[in-house]
């Protein structure tokens, strides 16, 4: 596939994104506040008396700094697809696109490719800070286990995404798919505390959802060191859910234009 | 004679019925209840290359839904729609790449960016390389004069609006052209301007053109043929005086005369005349308008009924049945 589209829906995403001076300055305050104020909360928990963190290493900020952080993969891959179809629709740009030569998934790809980009960045600057001026350790992480971990968790989320999009494309409002998963991943996904903590019936039900292998992998490598053979079966578990969930947001994508084309209703919203 | 024969549009027993959406409520009362609406019933139609087709019709006549199946964004529900022999439901990104698309939709552009950038993006999407890219924004902005191009588009007049998406529409390089009302909000001169472009890329490049409007003076300047539809269903396709004649629209002669030399009653009785108005006087002269009927007008009779008169005539213009008053006969059905 040519670079060339997925570089042009880039740039446009850029400078509309850049447009928004405020709103882009604001979201960059916006990591240091949510840093401090869990930094100043971490000073709260005993970590003496929190047995649950030791396999962590013990210290509640950097759990929750990448809790935080690596869980906006999950917000930017459930929403970026669906959003910027709706935004698309309501734009009135979105049959403008797909009348050109232009396949739907390398529309769908390339328009949240600045989303992902931005997460991305927004992730290194929660880490940067934390490295900084927080005391965040990260002289042990295993980068190619965090990297792998990284590149499943986005192509997991963004199936997720699809799979969501698809809704919005036969809906147009109501998106179940980003409900349930939003939700219950930030109940039951370790973003804010572990797992181990819920009771058993709601721990089997936290390892039937992705972000709790994605966010114990992705803490195991940076804050413990672990590389890729010790993290197997968490690496095992996130590609099984990534395969059905790219199978599951491939065929509702496909079934859901071949839907909004019968109906005639692909730019409507 | 044009040198591009080849069918690239055919359009072969297309129909389109669009689903119904029901309230709630009325889901609720008989939730298996299947309705749906006819956009388009059973048309059929080709376009040649180099050749410009319009497509006539009053509102709710399934113009747009034609050309949205034709670029791949609607389906049809039977029959088929192809260019340069593809296939638009089955290979529709191959047959998109033949299409150069403009729909009547001004907002389908990103507000926040400028009109060059927009075009950017979408000569991007397009497939055409960078340097010809600036090329064709440079020529389109000439031609229609798109002083505000550097501009965002969130500032732009609907006239400025519609420009850019004509200039966007200028910007394809592929053998078929679809334009959804391209001149609407368009003042004359530009409008006169890029239909003259469309009709020299039809002509030299060989393009074929299909385009839906309600521009009946666009119609006339540029089209080839025309296919009138009303309800969704083709009721005639030919040359605009083929088509008047289809519906029997009256022509008109307007003729001066020696004051005073005929009268109403007078000219009534002339062969082929339905009807006689008179207009006015102009110095010595006066002026009539005649209702010439539909058909063949027996102009031998009529000038032979002259001389047996003794009038002299002073001038004489024949004017064709208008589409207008085609257009006007069939949205005032629409509307009874």
């Amino acid at each position: 596939m040519s670079l060339s589209k997925p570089l042009a829906f880039l740039k446009k995403d850029v400078l509309i994104a850049t447009s928004y001076r405020l709103a882009f300055l604001l979201q960059l305050f916006g990591i240091g506040f949510t840093l401090t104020l869990f930094f100043f909360l971490s000073r709260l928990i005993d970590t003496s008396m929190n047995p649950h963190l030791a396999s962590y290493g013990g210290d509640y900020f950097p759990f929750v700094l990448i809790g935080v952080a690596f869980s906006n993969y999950l917000s930017t891959g459930l929403n970026a697809f669906s959003n910027r179809i709706r935004d698309e629709q309501v734009l009135g740009t979105l049959e403008a696109v797909l009348v050109t030569p232009t396949r739907f998934s390398t529309y769908l790809l390339s328009s949240s490719l600045w989303s992902f980009l931005w997460a991305s960045f927004q992730i290194l600057v929660y880490l940067t800070l934390g490295v900084l001026f927080f005391g965040l350790d990260l002289s042990a992480a295993n980068y190619p286990a965090a990297a792998a971990f990284l590149a499943i968790t986005v192509v997991a989320f963004s199936s997720l995404g699809i799979l969501a999009s698809s809704f919005i494309l036969v809906l147009k409002r109501g998106n179940p798919v980003n409900w349930v998963f939003t939700s219950l991943s930030r109940l039951l996904g370790g973003v804010y505390y572990p797992v181990m903590i819920l009771p058993a019936w709601l721990q089997k039900a936290a390892y039937l959802i992705p972000l709790t292998y994605a966010l114990e992998g992705m803490r195991m490598a940076l804050l413990q060191g672990k590389g890729i053979s010790d993290l197997r079966s968490e690496l095992a578990a996130l590609l099984l859910f990534t395969v059905i969930a790219l199978l599951l947001g491939i065929g509702a994508a496909r079934f859901a234009i071949a839907r909004a084309k019968r109906d005639g209703t692909l730019g409507q919203y | 004679m044009r040198e591009h024969v080849e069918k690239m549009i055919r359009v072969q027993g297309l129909s389109k019925w669009y689903p119904l959406r029901r309230g709630l409520g009325e889901w609720l009362r008989a939730p298996f209840r299947k309705e749906s609406i006819r956009a388009v019933h059973d048309v059929t139609f080709d376009v040649e290359g180099g050749e410009i087709l319009a497509l006539l019709g009053p509102n709710g006549s399934g113009k747009t839904t034609i050309l949205k199946v034709l670029s791949s964004l609607v389906l049809p529900t039977r029959g088929t729609a192809r260019v340069a022999g593809l296939d638009v439901a089955r290979e529709s990104l191959r047959a998109r790449r033949l299409v150069g698309c403009s729909m009547s939709e001004e907002r389908s552009f990103y507000f926040r960016l400028t009109g060059r950038q927009n075009l950017r993006f979408f000569g991007r999407l397009l497939g055409i390389p960078g340097p010809r890219i600036e090329e064709k924004i440079e020529d389109a902005v000439a031609l229609l004069g798109l002083g505000e191009i550097d501009e965002r588009f969130m500032t732009y007049s609907t006239g400025t609006r519609q420009k850019l998406s004509a200039a966007r529409a200028l910007l394809a390089e592929a053998p078929v052209l679809l334009l959804d009302e391209p001149t609407r909000g368009l003042d004359p001169y530009t409008s006169s301007l890029f239909l003259e472009r469309v009709r020299s890329l039809a002509r030299k490049e060989g393009k074929a053109v299909l385009f839906a409007s309600h521009d009946l003076g666009a119609v006339e300047r540029v089209a080839d043929r025309l296919v009138f539809l009303h309800r969704g269903e083709l009721l005639a396709e030919g040359d605009p005086d083929h088509v008047l004649r289809r519906f029997q629209v009256p022509a008109t002669i307007d003729l001066r005369v020696k004051r005073g030399a005929l009268s109403k009653e007078a000219l009534i009785s002339f062969p082929g005349v339905e009807d006689a108005v008179h207009r006015g006087e102009s110095g010595e002269l006066d002026e009539w308008r005649v209702g010439a009927g539909v058909g063949e007008f027996p102009w031998d009779r009529f000038f032979q009924r002259f001389r047996e008169e003794g009038v002299a005539l002073s001038g004489l213009e024949i004017r064709r049945g208008s589409l207008e008053e085609l257009y006007r006969r069939f949205a005032g059905e629409e509307r009874s």
